[in-house]
């Protein structure tokens, strides 16, 4: 497969109490990766092993067709965006751009050329005799990206380039860091621990664990469908039961004695089952709407007993009729639903959920 | 809880700062109420270079007498100046009889109290063992020999070595093997022990300890060469026990004190 | 009271102590005193010597200290403990127990031989002012710049070494520049403490008059001559270049420092 870029084979690290065990990724030229995962899961410590800044233990990390495992990390030409970006405080952005710049072959037109083509792209021409200490964090990351980009990698690995950034800013500033990588056609993989960023900005994802990756997949299944209760947890997969298949139906799972999932097709061969199901997918639905009653194939009466209103949504929680928990389901609806308005705490109402977004593990 | 413990821990601290505050105003008020209120005092302005026998001599006379004496011990010069800046002492015995006659010119001491006391005589200091082979000051000439001597403003074994050195046919070879002028006494004894300058003139009577446990031997110098000197004591014009100090003046002359003089290298 | 004029009072209280005991130096000195000694030759002969054996050994003692400093600051070894002790126990033990180890050191036969074949001669000699100096500050510049580095963040370095630059270059074009300023700082204490080693340079050089007299040397023979005058304007040159060092720093960390930890509020109590 030519086009696997920057392809990391059975990389093993052992650092004092923690270590990344057996990690396999390839990533594709040109394209944006997401490594996402909680913090100290290890991602950090697997983006300096990439860099050579930790010796690993065991593995290989090929760059193209180049093995790069041995060799020291200024000859690997990987751009570093670090945390919280660690501009040189001593240089002005003009002199931290140019740094990497002059280590590259172009001659003294050439560079100049490329020099103001990264400023034009990043928008920083205003800012270049600009000390580094008192830019704001949006500054600070495209400087830093500039710096990076300076001496024309192939590869560029950003470390939570938004950590440090105003939360309101951030959302334009992604779709702007992914404009300049398309415009680049460079090869990126970025580490977050934030859903939101990681499914904004990546094409593909890989979600790290306790120094595992345990899942890599394309953006649209990579939350759609986690590999196991773990990953599911950690995407946000908030009702998680544990259920007995249906002795009676071998196509139902009973939830705590309480309710009971139809799930065709896609039941594990065991006796128990772990349940996972995102509050997204569970849809409050209107009695006016029957075309609803054919959508889903679950429904449930039942009772909204609180609710948390958020900016952008609302968070639900709901007890089906008859049972004995405080409450049985979490659900995320949308802010501007017309529903909302009516969902007051103490509320009967029906809700439905479709047969593939109940997910299964055993 | 953490809290209370660190609480606790401060609190502990505190304590102990304070107890210790206490008692050390304690002890010192103590210390400075028995020798002010019970007993006269007397302090003694001392050459450095006669610290061992002075510190037995003053014992003696303390337990005799039931006194207190306090000895302040500096070169001839240092203590020259606190006589001229009128301060506490009550005799004066420096290094030198010379500097005696020159705080009475001064009028700083009583002429009818000075009293010459014991030789202090310069010799040649080498290693035991003597490996240079030297036994006299003109072997201090000889090509190879390094030297230690006293600077002569510093120390008054300086001022009187260069003098011995002036008379002797060798003085600018001997200029030339020495290596350093040194301030203090101290040196001169330290560089031959730790082998640094193979000679140095120095008193006698700082060779005593040295001499006895074989690190060092003295060498005499010719007598038509060497200039001894004595040690003279004095009383100072301020001094408010008169009587006493003159009995302490008395008893370092007495056969008993001569006695530890000797014991000491100084010679009567 | 508040704690805010309880620490004021104490502070100051010292202060004043300290600058009562300095200025008492000016006073006691009379009439004629500095004046007359200062362009005396024994003092202007230390001054020189002063200031010349203090230039090389402080230039000597920083290209020293910044390798070992930035090895103590970046790597970590078995033993490391160890020889960090070993390096700042000058510092705990007084200077005149240094000078002793020197002199037993630089006069042992053997390395007397072997270092006069470069013609070095070290007891007894200027070069002896110098050793002296030099391991007297040593200590105080690994770890003044030990500290500096150590500020440093690493990532500075790492970005500088993805980008193509080697350890040294990454060290030449990002550390030493950001280290500028602590680095200055270091060397005007080094400077201070070498032009004011005393008990190691006495035992080691000797002290002769005219010969290895720096200014502490001239302080304590002029007073054990009991020429007061002339110890006290050793003295006082003591005082101005421990002053002119002091605000130098001061001048040096005035940029970045003040504006840091003295214009912070969030540092200070503001009530």
């Amino acid at each position: 497969m030519n086009n696997e870029y920057l392809i990391l084979k059975n990389i093993s690290l052992k650092l004092n109490e923690f270590m990344l065990d057996d990690i396999n990724l390839s990533i594709n030229k040109g394209q944006y990766h997401i490594l996402l995962g909680p913090s100290g899961s290890g991602k950090s410590s697997l983006l300096k092993s990439i860099l050579g800044f930790y010796k690993i233990n065991n593995g290989s990390i090929w760059c193209g067709d180049k093995n790069i495992t041995k060799k020291s990390p200024e000859k690997r030409r990987i751009g570093y965006v670090p945390q919280n970006f660690a501009l040189f405080s001593h240089m002005t952005v003009e002199e931290n751009i140019k740094y990497g710049i002059k280590m590259t072959n172009l001659s003294a037109h050439e560079s100049d050329k490329y020099f103001k083509r990264l400023i034009g792209i990043l928008g920083i021409e205003h800012l270049l005799s600009r000390k580094t200490h008192n830019l704001s964090g949006g500054e600070k990351q495209k400087v830093a990206l500039g710096r990076a980009l300076g001496m024309k990698p192939e590869i560029i690995l950003l470390d939570e380039p938004f950590s440090a950034i105003d939360e309101n800013c951030k959302r334009i500033l992604w779709y702007e860091l992914k404009q300049i990588m398309e415009e680049f056609n460079i090869t990126t993989l970025h580490i977050t621990h934030n859903l939101e960023e990681a499914e904004t900005l990546g094409d593909n994802l890989s979600l790290m664990i306790n120094g595992k990756i345990i899942q890599t997949n394309d953006k649209i299944n990579f939350f759609r469908y986690p590999i196991n209760e773990q990953a599911a947890r950690y995407l946000n997969y908030r009702n998680i039961f544990k259920g007995k298949i249906n002795s009676a139906n071998p196509n139902s799972i009973i939830i705590n004695n309480n309710f009971i999932l139809q799930v065709n097709g896609s039941i594990p061969n065991s006796n128990e089952v772990t349940v996972c199901i995102s509050p997204l997918n569970i849809r409050i639905i209107d009695d006016n709407n029957h075309s609803d009653d054919t959508t889903y194939s679950n429904q449930f009466y039942g009772l909204i007993v609180n609710s948390l209103q958020l900016l952008e949504y609302n968070l639900l929680w709901f007890r089906i009729k008859g049972s004995n928990q405080q409450y049985d389901l979490e659900i995320k609806c949308p802010g501007y639903s017309d529903q909302l308005a009516n969902m007051y705490i103490g509320k009967k109402v029906r809700i439905g959920l479709r047969e593939p977004d109940i997910l299964c593990y055993t | 809880m953490p809290n209370e413990k660190a609480n606790l821990t401060f609190r502990s601290g505190v304590l102990i700062a304070v107890a210790v505050i206490v008692i050390g105003i304690f002890l010192y008020v103590k210390i400075s109420s028995s020798s002010t209120n019970k007993k006269t005092e007397l302090l003694i302005l001392s050459g450095a270079g006669l610290i061992k026998p002075m510190e037995e001599i003053a014992k003696e006379f303390a337990n005799k007498n039931n006194v207190i004496i306090n000895v302040k011990y500096g070169g001839s010069g240092e203590l020259m100046g606190q006589l001229s800046l009128g301060q506490a002492g009550d005799i004066f015995i420096p290094g030198a009889e010379k500097y005696v006659y020159d705080a009475d010119k001064n009028g700083w001491i009583k002429k009818h109290t000075i009293t010459k006391l014991v030789k202090h005589i310069p010799v040649i200091a080498i290693p035991y063992d003597n490996p240079k082979n030297i036994n006299n000051i003109n072997d201090l000439g000889s090509e190879g020999i390094s030297l230690a001597l006293g600077d002569e403003n510093a120390c008054a074994i300086g001022k009187i070595s260069k003098k011995i050195i002036k008379k002797s046919w060798v003085k600018e070879q001997i200029k030339t093997n020495t290596k350093v002028y040194a301030p203090t006494v101290n040196q001169l004894l330290m560089y031959v022990v730790m082998k640094q300058v193979d000679a140095t003139i120095i008193w006698k009577d700082m060779l005593t300890w040295a001499e006895s446990h074989q690190s060092l031997k003295s060498i005499e110098i010719d007598p038509s060469l060497n200039i001894i000197k004595t040690i003279a004591a004095g009383v100072t014009t301020y001094s408010k026990h008169q009587k006493l100090s003159e009995q302490m003046v008395d008893f370092m002359k007495s056969p008993e004190g001569l006695k530890i003089w000797e014991k000491w290298g100084f010679e009567p | 009271m508040n704690l805010k004029k309880c620490l004021s009072i104490f502070t100051i209280l010292f202060a004043v102590i300290i600058a009562l005991a300095i200025l008492s130096l000016f006073t006691q000195s009379g009439s004629k005193g500095i004046t007359d000694y200062l362009f005396n030759e024994e003092i202007q002969y230390s001054l020189m010597l002063s200031l010349l054996t203090g230039c090389i050994s402080t230039t000597l003692v920083i290209i020293t200290a910044i390798p070992i400093a930035y090895f103590f600051a970046r790597y970590l070894i078995p033993g490391q403990k160890i020889i960090k002790t070993i390096l700042f126990l000058p510092m705990a033990f007084p200077e005149i127990v240094l000078g002793l180890c020197l002199l037993l050191l630089f006069g042992h036969p053997l390395v007397k031989e072997w270092l006069s074949v470069f013609g070095i001669e070290i007891t007894f000699s200027k070069t002896g002012i110098v050793v002296a100096q030099f391991f007297t500050a040593l200590p105080y510049a690994i770890s003044t710049i030990t500290t500096v580095f150590s500020e440093i963040d690493l990532q500075q370095e790492l970005v500088s070494r993805s980008l193509g630059y080697s350890q040294l270059n990454t060290i030449r074009h990002i550390t030493l520049p950001l280290a500028k300023k602590g680095i200055a700082a270091a060397t005007t204490i080094v400077f201070a403490r070498c032009v004011g080693a005393f008990g190691s340079v006495l035992i080691l050089a000797g002290g002769s008059r005219m010969n290895a007299e720096t200014l502490p040397i001239s302080l304590y023979l002029n007073l054990s001559y009991g020429n007061m005058d002339m110890a006290i304007t050793s003295g006082l040159m003591l005082v101005i270049i421990a002053f002119a060092g002091l605000f130098i720093i001061e001048i040096i960390e005035g940029n970045i420092g003040h504006s840091i930890t003295d214009k912070n509020p969030d540092t200070r109590w503001n009530v």
